[in-house]
């Protein structure tokens, strides 16, 4: 049996990955926006960010949290997760969704992943200095003048404090760490409730003045996808637009190209926020798989409850089970799952390496027969059909 | 894998609980399954003139809100710093529930 052939649903997996990452962050954006698709109108299954310039869909939680802001049942968003959640439980979040892929991407590689997150760090650094009085040189040179002391000494010590903590995140050895399940169940749960949930309907945003998306205000996702390409865009000189020779109404350009703002000066406090905030988290989830996921996901949250019926999930054989003397699953999970505590959970995402590497065949794939065609029926540990 | 399968065979039951072994897709799904596409179709307002006003279709808004820049998911604007510190301490708090939890289960083993 050749090396390609061993691991099938692993191999078909990435390349779905890699499919859901270029969709979900733009390169299909021209077919998004062609008439009568439109898919701006309807909300992805996974989440990506609204403000993502290339992004081709809404962002399911934006559309949660902006109904609930109306005062309105998201009928069309729920319908959507009801959909896909019945069919395939969890497994949008290990096949499709754009921000779980860069996880994955930055757990496989994390010795290089150290050095993008260090330019991340010089991105702010660089930021701060450029936006914000606090930073800039030119205050320690008023404080020197007008001999400020007290000034000078916080000035250095916010610039140390930064290179302080790039120095404690990359240059000390941290060991590679896994959350607990309990653990990981209140975390999402309260990102869930709090700002996901009960802050949208009661908590009012001080620049709308309505009840605002306040998960969007900590989500990473919308940091990677979007501020930072929108700060980039905005970056550019305006002579370069139109961008690529296209006319600036054209359909083919995204919204945040045609409708040209600088953008710059407004991001403050909250922009450092968000930037250390995914530094942070991207840090974390070089030492343990997907943190995000089992975290904070709002969106993986509401697919969790799928889990236990949806019509493709994994289930293990309590016979072939060899239990925590083998632990194949738990070491290949990116959830960190134990299948022979508790079965796949609500944390599964159905990922599938679990049914790939098992050696005793015991994690197997369950799935309604007019889904064929999607998975591999070979020897692979699918679950025959009752 | 022999060697594994000694291990094995001398585990107590404890180390072995319960699992699922249920391979049936079952027919929750095509409950829930269905549910979604009312929901989608009431969404979309096609029950509009059947249910009123109120269920108008949420695709327009959806679209509308969706081509806006959100200043929220960008990081611009101003941060209300007294929500983020309620955020802080219902994190705090709940952290330290679980954690008030766990050593309890703990102490029971």
């Amino acid at each position: 049996m050749s090396q390609n052939n061993k691991y099938l649903n692993r191999a078909l997996k990435n390349k779905v990955q890699l499919f859901g990452f270029l969709f979900g962050t733009g390169i299909f954006y021209f077919l998004a926006t062609l008439p009568p698709i439109i898919l701006k109108r309807i909300p992805m299954p996974w989440l990506v960010c609204w403000s993502d310039p290339f992004a081709p869909g809404a962002c399911p939680a934006g559309t949660f949290q902006h109904f609930f802001n109306t005062g309105h049942f998201p009928f069309f968003v729920l319908g959507i997760f009801l959909l896909i959640g019945a069919l395939f439980g969890r497994m949008v979040c290990g096949w499709l969704c754009p921000f779980g892929y860069l996880q994955d991407i930055v757990y496989r590689m994390r010795s290089i992943t150290k050095w993008i997150i260090v330019t991340l760090f010089a991105f702010l650094v660089v930021y701060l200095v450029w936006t914000s009085p606090m930073f800039a040189p030119m205050s320690l040179r008023n404080m020197i003048k007008s001999k400020d002391i007290i000034g000078m000494l916080a000035w250095v010590g916010r610039y140390l404090g930064i290179f302080g903590a790039i120095f404690v995140l990359f240059f000390l050895k941290f060991k590679k760490f896994t959350i607990s399940v309990k653990l990981s169940n209140w975390g999402r749960f309260f990102f869930f409730l709090f700002p996901f949930l009960i802050f949208p309907l009661f908590v009012v945003d001080p620049v709308l003045n309505t009840g605002g998306p306040w998960f969007c205000k900590v989500c990473p996702s919308g940091t990677t996808f979007a501020a930072i390409p929108q700060f980039l865009i905005n970056a550019l000189p305006k002579d370069m637009f139109p961008l690529f020779g296209l006319a600036r109404n054209s359909p083919f350009i995204p919204y945040g190209m045609a409708s040209y703002q600088d953008i710059r000066g407004m991001g403050q406090v909250m922009f450092g926020l968000k930037i250390s905030t995914l530094i942070l988290l991207l840090w974390v989830t070089m030492l343990s798989k997907r943190v995000f996921c089992k975290f904070a996901c709002p969106i993986g949250f509401i697919y969790s409850g799928f889990n236990y019926f949806s019509a493709v999930r994994v289930v293990v054989d309590k016979v072939k089970c060899k239990g925590e003397k083998c632990n194949v699953c738990w070491k290949v999970c990116p959830m960190d799952i134990k299948l022979y505590e508790h079965g796949a959970t609500s944390h599964c995402i159905a990922c599938l390496e679990c049914v790939d590497r098992c050696p005793f065949k015991a994690a197997q794939l369950v799935r309604p027969s007019f889904l064929n065609f999607m998975f591999s029926r070979n020897k692979y540990a699918i679950a025959p059909k009752k | 894998m022999p060697e594994l399968d000694k291990k094995v065979q001398g585990q107590d039951k404890k180390t072995s609980p319960p699992v699922l072994q249920e391979k049936k897709s079952g027919f929750l799904y095509v409950i829930v399954f269905l549910l979604g596409i009312i929901f989608v179709l009431v969404g979309a307002g096609l029950f509009e003139s059947l249910l009123g006003h109120t269920y108008e279709s949420q695709l327009q808004s959806i679209f509308s809100t969706a081509m806006a820049l959100c200043l929220s998911c960008i990081g611009l604007g101003k941060i209300k710093f007294g929500t983020l510190l309620d955020l802080s301490i219902y994190l705090a708090v709940f952290l330290a529930v679980y954690k008030l939890l766990e050593v309890r289960n703990v102490t029971k083993q």
